[in-house]
């Protein structure tokens, strides 16, 4: 669903991504993990056509995302860090419009019942974001993803700054998308997370994917041990 | 999808803080100026229809006297305001609307409301189409300008741009949304507007409605050259206060430095005479003859009258004026008076090509600002540019000339030089009607408008051009 074939891009001399090659299919939550500058976010900022690789190709579906950039957006949905929405409306507002932009319109239990199956308080669901905290604006982020229906869903440190009851929850949401067979790829820099809920796991290191393992392989000591290896170099 | 994005685009908005202050204060505005105009209509029209009525009756009931006395006795001609003039007065405020009509005497037009202005008032009069033409682009920016960097800058930008929506769609709906909340603003002077030309005012409404419809399209392409412009800078700014700094020094130049500098770099290149310099060459002329003329305008003076006086003794086989039938003394007052209006006819004609060139010097100014295409087309639709109060003078002189023939010809035919008592009274000076200004149709107003046409729709094409252009390259980060 997602593939990056020979991936590189550069920023004058500074090299970003050396040629990646990586798959992401149907029903399996890929974690990318990597200090900060390794080339995780730029990965994705490839697949979301944000940025134009110097070289190689991202796919998306099949379709070259450089090639067809809208056409690729189709089928992915994606959860920044930190969700910014419009402050001057409410989450339910948020929510509705997005998801208009996405190709997707409920009515409004639906997206009611999305909120809530995000974890977001009832009683905020007509409050105005600028009231929101970051988890709350990522819940709805998150609802934003649902809606869309996305085969594929990026995922850039999508758990930062939410408390450990919704950072679970939203864990159990991303293996309920996964049994669904979404393809989902998720950059983090929380190995017991990326443990507990990726099919595979990747190491970035400075542009370059240096480890892959299958998550059920490893123990969550063994996933830190190999990561903390892999960054001594 | 466009209308999703307008629809959010028009909540976020109206419900901004800042906005609301904005409209508010536009509002406050816009009704303040529609205010002043119509009292300011209002009070023109009524002391205009006093003083002419008052002037009509003084000149049939003035003493009974000479006819040529009469027309020293005099009369004035009034420039009535066509009822778009609440909206722009134009030019109306230093062109003067009142001309002195007397023997002899050339006279340009007074009553110039500028000249009982105090210097605060130099800035300007706030009219409707002051307000609108300044303090429009200054809303459409202050609304406009964060539309696509403020998002880039909070992270919607992104959001939106990762669900697949094309650059093109988000312009089009950022468009739409934002000129929804500039129609805010926008609506209840339109319906003031038309309402006021429906019901409001007195005077003159020939081709209101087609000239009110015109004004609506010229203003409208100027709001929307300066939201495709707001949206493109936003497009491609770093950052919301670049593009805010970038819109406002264009704002101050479009609107305040380039039509000053406009005006005067026109006055620079083509000088106008200063009154007493124009009287004087014009009665040195009078008295020494016009050089380069030919016929009797070519002689001086006083050779020009004894020619006349020669080809009449010859015409009536005299041989003294004392002989002739008709009255000399004021065949030879008509003579000079014939010649001085050739001759003013002459320079009010090289004056009137001055101010037109400086009109058109100042229109090429329109290159680098759409207001000074606006403000033109405004003028002329409104009946208040420079072909309506050319016009005006005009149609006065010429209306002048036929006042002095008249009662100059009451005393050539009904007295000589032997007989030159005659005391005319009411039913020779009811020959004179009350001067009736006749204003330009719609398409004699346009005249040499055509370049001011093609700038303004080419500010409108140019902007969106622009704004396709810088979105086509839209950055989400």
């Amino acid at each position: 669903m997602l593939e990056a074939i020979q991936l590189r891009k550069e920023y004058g001399s500074n090299v970003a991504l050396k040629g990646l090659d990586l798959k992401v299919e149907p029903g399996e939550i890929y974690c990318m993990l990597g200090a900060n500058g390794a080339g995780k976010t730029t990965t994705v900022n490839c697949f979301l056509g944000f940025i134009q690789p110097t070289g190689g190709r991202a796919l998306i579906n099949g379709i070259d995302v450089q090639q067809q950039p809208l056409e690729t957006k189709k089928y992915i949905a994606y959860i920044p860090e930190n969700v910014m929405l419009y402050r001057n409306m409410t989450g339910l507002e948020n929510l509705r419009y997005f998801s208009k932009l996405g190709g997707h319109d409920y009515d409004e239990a639906k997206y009611r019942s999305l909120l809530d199956e995000c974890g977001l308080q009832r009683e905020a669901v007509e409050q105005n974001i600028d009231g929101y905290s970051k988890g709350m604006r990522q819940k709805v982020g998150i609802a934003i993803a649902l809606a869309k229906q996305a085969r594929a869903i990026l995922l850039d440190e999508p758990t930062s700054g939410l408390d450990p009851k919704s950072s679970n929850e939203f864990s159990e949401l991303l293996l309920d998308l996964k049994s669904t067979g979404v393809a989902i790829l998720m950059v983090t820099h929380d190995l017991f997370r990326a443990k507990q809920t990726g099919t595979r796991l990747g190491i970035m290191r400075r542009g370059e994917l240096v480890r892959e393992m299958d998550a059920d392989q490893v123990s969550h000591a063994e996933v830190e041990q190999i990561y903390l290896e892999e960054m001594k170099y | 999808m466009i209308k999703d994005i307008a629809r959010k685009e028009f909540i976020c908005l109206i419900r901004d803080g800042r906005f609301k202050w904005a409209i508010v204060i536009m509002l406050l505005l816009l009704m303040t100026s529609f205010l002043t105009g119509y009292q300011r209509y209002q009070s023109l029209h009524s002391i205009q229809e006093t003083a002419q009525a008052r002037d009509s009756e003084q000149w049939l009931t003035q003493d009974k006297k000479n006819p040529h006395t009469a027309a020293h006795f005099g009369n004035y001609a009034y420039k009535p305001q066509g009822t778009l003039a609440f909206f722009d007065n134009g030019i109306g405020n230093y062109a003067g609307s009142v001309i002195w009509l007397e023997a002899h005497k050339t006279n340009f037009a007074q009553n110039r409301p500028a000249q009982d202005n105090g210097a605060v008032s130099r800035f300007g009069d706030l009219t409707p189409a002051m307000t609108i033409q300044v303090l429009l682009p200054l809303l459409i920016v202050l609304m406009g300008f964060s539309a696509f960097a403020g998002e880039r800058e909070s992270g919607t930008l992104r959001q939106v741009m990762s669900l697949g929506v094309s650059s093109r769609t988000l312009l089009l709906g950022k468009l739409l949304g934002t000129s929804a909340a500039v129609g805010l603003v926008a609506l209840p002077a339109i319906l003031i507007g038309v309402g006021v030309l429906t019901f409001g005012l007195p005077g003159d409404n020939a081709q209101a409605g087609q000239r009110g419809l015109l004004l609506l399209l010229f203003y409208l392409l100027y709001a929307l050259a300066f939201l495709f412009l707001t949206l493109g800078v936003s497009a491609v700014a770093r950052t919301a206060k670049g593009a805010l700094i970038a819109l406002i020094g264009f704002w101050a130049m479009a609107t305040f430095i380039l039509p000053k500098a406009a005006a005067d770099i026109s006055k620079m290149v083509t000088p106008t005479p200063t009154y007493s310099e124009f009287y004087h060459l014009a009665r040195q002329t009078s008295l020494e003859g016009m050089k380069g003329a030919k016929g009797l305008l070519a002689l001086p003076q006083g050779r020009h009258i004894e020619t006349a006086r020669r080809q009449l003794l010859k015409q009536y086989k005299v041989a003294s004026v004392r002989d002739l039938p008709i009255y000399w003394v004021a065949y030879s007052m008509q003579i000079i008076e014939d010649r001085d209006y050739a001759i003013y006819q002459k320079f009010l004609g090289q004056l009137r090509e001055t101010f037109f060139r400086q009109q058109a010097i100042q229109d090429r100014f329109g290159l680098l600002s759409p207001l000074i295409p606006l403000r033109s087309l405004s003028m002329a639709t409104s009946g208040t540019g420079l072909v309506d109060q050319e016009r005006f003078n005009q149609t006065v002189q010429d209306f002048r000339i036929g006042m002095i023939r008249q009662m100059n010809n009451e005393l050539i035919e009904n007295t000589t030089m032997k007989d030159p008592l005659y005391i005319a009274g009411e039913e020779v000076f009811g020959k004179v009607k009350p001067y009736r200004y006749n204003p330009p149709t719609l398409s004699e107003s346009f005249e040499g408008q055509r370049m001011n046409l093609v700038l303004l729709a080419a500010w409108c094409a140019l902007m969106a051009a622009f704004a396709f252009a810088a979105v086509r390259r839209l950055r989400a980060q």
